[in-house]
């Protein structure tokens, strides 16, 4: 699925993930669709209209809890448009009659004052329209509070867009929902989704490789380490060092050290193998110090001693009887290594250094946009569940390999 | 003794070379800070040289040491993070030590039991361990922040917030720096137990196919005693296991610092490096729009590696000891 996910998003969403004005038209921090589907939250979509008598009528299928937060027409030209909303049961509210210039937001009409004063409550005052979702007053039945607690009527609306002049192109209406796509947005309008797809092959790939780089060291001091005592104690010394060096520190400084810092947006690019060498590097400490524990209990074993009995040398000793064990070892440690990373990955965008593009940049900006406090699971549920799940499989796959292992 | 003042002598040895190396490779990310700040202008840059991340990791240093004299850094640094450097140091190393304490007596109890007994704690527990395992702390400090705080409106999760409060009203105790503390302290907990536990359980499973074991259930011991000797058997590779697993921990200690704004070392390297932004109101395209900042105190850095390190060697030196202490066959050794 890594493989093939990014091929599933727009490169323009990525390109732009930083760019406000590309996500103005998404609804800001708002659940999944799946979920407001199960909770009445309208969704976010284009209305397909028709021209019917110089006007053109955009069908609205509404059958939600509460209103969508705004209603954006879309014009060619700046001309004169009469805007109006037809309800199910037949009243029209008209919330614009005026020139419109390339955008309209009816959610912060004027007109929705009168038709709350007359629908709801005279109470209702021009804070209400542009800190509350104003246009419950047109989607709900009558009801004093129907701006904060509306009893929306659910049925057919009908947008009518009628120009003045009488010939212009189809305008286009949009719907913000309160909701919008497979992960819902964060707090600019940014697409989840194409996030979390986007930067799942780019975390997977960083993760293995650099798993290999940590294993195949590890590998290779400790074989060293059979074959000369001196070279034994050297390695035993740098796998100490590495192991004892503050990893996070360590690991933000190699990154500054090896990317490439934009201008505008100080956004870290960093070659991804390059990232994957550093965090494989960084790794190498613990899983060396376990491998060479392994090589220990295996030397001290009675059949390397009738080996060394019978003549024969360390690189024979190392291929005929270690290697049996240490491949099987190494593969359970590198199934290990990978979740490992994949956390390292993630908390670096904990501490806002995120290189490149992956779950880490996801993290980094929910934690940043204080999401945590404010029950925006989407921004962090679907991250942290796809990590476990990922995870739990490279966990398994180890366990199942230390069980073949020690069956043997 | 000898071997307890030979393995200290050996950890300062390797954490001295540690900190250099980690010194040189902040030095040299400054230096690359500095270049690409430079980019624009007509400053004409020199390659990194040794040298240079050598005279750089000395000035960090001396820098760490004056945090803890009277003089114009450690002002600054009790501005910015509303406690002193050894204030800092002290709160981090509070947060561990509940986390360890907790963890110990949760997870030797547990794991013993799991170990000795089997049946469904073991299934629940070789379960649980792989999940456990797999998932990073800061996932369960956010599962922790919507169940318990949200539901139950239990304790806090912003640490300073909360005690500056209780400085005003004058209500600062020990109890009030407990309950400050109490979510991040069960955090890491919730984050680590089971795999702590976990080990105990396998080292637990390991010694019962011992001979001193059959010998003790063929004498007719109570389980308790049983149990007892068990739990001293394991406890010194239990020991060897939490010093290794010590940096995992320190590292998710850091984490739920930032999460939960406490002013331990974690908060200083959140702010002391990174991409930071903020919205701010563009007046003329009339949106908000995000205003970025790199931030970059190679000083601070090398101070938290420093302190970090500290902690390390605190931690394997006091484990080391307790490990000669309680494992008779070294003590044999040694003697």
């Amino acid at each position: 699925m890594s493989i093939v996910a990014p091929t599933l998003v727009n490169p323009d969403d990525i390109y732009n993930w930083d760019n406000t004005l590309y996500w103005r038209l998404n609804p800001k921090n708002v659940p999944p669709e799946w979920f407001g589907r199960l909770t009445g939250l309208p969704k976010t979509e284009w209305l397909h209209g028709r021209a019917e008598n110089g006007s053109y009528v955009f069908p609205y299928n509404f059958h939600y809890d509460t209103a969508p937060q705004d209603i954006i027409v879309m014009t060619d030209s700046f001309e004169t448009y009469r805007v109006s909303i037809v309800s199910p049961d037949g009243e029209e509210y008209v919330l614009w009659d005026s020139p419109i210039p390339n955008e309209l937001n009816l959610g912060k009409s004027g007109a929705l004052i009168e038709i709350a004063h007359e629908k709801c409550s005279p109470d209702i005052n021009a804070g209400d329209i542009i800190f509350k979702n104003a246009l419950n007053a047109v989607f709900s039945k009558p009801k004093e509070d129907c701006i904060t607690n509306p009893d929306t009527l659910k049925g057919t609306y009908a947008i009518v867009v009628t120009p003045k002049s009488g010939s212009s192109k189809m305008p286009k209406v949009y719907i913000l929902g309160k909701s919008y796509g497979v992960m819902g947005t964060d707090n600019v309008g940014r697409d989840l989704w194409a996030g979390f797809l986007w930067g799942m092959r780019e975390t997977i790939v960083i993760s293995v490789v650099g798993a290999f780089v940590a294993i195949g060291l590890a590998l290779v001091f400790e074989t060293l380490s059979v074959i000369s005592s001196k070279l034994g104690v050297f390695f035993d010394l740098v796998s100490q060092i590495i192991t004892v060096i503050p990893l996070l520190p360590a690991a933000i400084g190699l990154i500054i050290i090896a990317s490439d810092i934009e201008d505008n947006t100080y956004a870290i690019f960093t070659d991804p193998l390059l990232l994957a060498i550093i965090l494989g590097v960084l790794s190498v400490g613990e899983v060396s110090r376990n491998v060479r524990s392994m090589v220990e209990e295996e030397l001290r074993k009675e059949y390397v001693e009738s080996a060394k009995v019978v003549g024969g040398n360390a690189l024979w000793i190392l291929r005929k009887h270690i290697s049996k064990v240490l491949v099987p070892y190494s593969l359970y440690q590198l199934a290990l290594a990978v979740p490992g990373i994949i956390a390292l990955i993630t908390l670096l965008g904990f501490f806002n250094v995120v290189p490149g593009f992956n779950w880490g940049t996801l993290m980094s900006q929910s934690i940043r946009e204080n999401t945590a406090y404010r029950v925006s699971w989407w921004h962090i549920l679907p991250v942290g569940v796809a990590l476990a799940l990922l995870a739990i499989a490279f966990v398994s796959i180890a366990r199942d390999i230390e069980r073949r292992f020690l069956e043997r | 003794m000898s071997r307890a003042i030979k393995y200290i002598a050996r950890n300062i040895g390797v954490l001295f070379l540690a900190i250099l190396i980690t010194g040189i490779i902040i030095a040299g990310a400054e230096h690359r800070v500095w270049e690409w700040r430079s980019r624009h202008t007509f400053i004409q840059t020199k390659p990194f040289t040794l040298e240079e991340g050598l005279n750089k990791t000395g000035e960090y240093f001396k820098y760490s040491l004056s945090l803890f004299k009277e003089g114009e850094s450690r002002k600054q640094f009790i501005e910015a993070y509303k406690i002193s450097p050894e204030g800092a140091v002290i709160t981090t190393m509070v947060v561990l030590a509940l986390t360890m304490a907790l963890v110990f007596v949760l997870g030797l109890y547990w794991g013993l039991k799991a170990g000795y007994n089997g049946k469904r704690s073991d299934r629940i527990l070789s379960t649980l361990a792989p999940v456990f395992s797999a998932i990073p702390g800061w996932f369960w400090a956010i599962v922790l922040i919507w169940t318990v705080w949200w539901r139950t409106d239990l304790a806090t999760i912003d640490y300073m917030t909360y005690i500056a409060r209780a400085r005003l009203n004058d209500e600062l105790e020990i109890r009030t720096y407990l309950n400050a503390l109490l979510i991040p302290v069960l955090t890491l907990t919730f984050a680590n137990v089971v795999i702590y536990t976990f080990n105990v359980r396998t080292l637990v499973k390991n010694e019962m196919h011992e001979e001193h074991f059959f010998a003790d259930v063929l004498k007719g011991l109570p389980d308790r005693k049983i149990m007892k000797k068990l739990l001293r058997t394991v406890l010194p590779s239990f020991l060897t296991f939490t010093s290794y697993n010590f940096l995992n921990l320190l590292i998710n200690g850091m984490a739920v610092e930032k999460l939960f704004n406490v002013n331990g070392i974690g908060y200083v390297f959140a702010t002391s490096a990174g991409r930071q932004y903020d919205y701010v109101w563009d007046p003329l395209r009339k949106i908000h729009i995000v205003d970025f900042t790199f931030v970059f105190k190679g000083e601070l850095l090398f101070f938290v590696a420093l302190v970090m390190a500290f902690l390390y060697f605190v931690n394997s030196s006091v484990m080391e000891i307790l490990y000669l202490r309680l494992d008779p066959r070294v003590r044999q050794n040694v003697a």
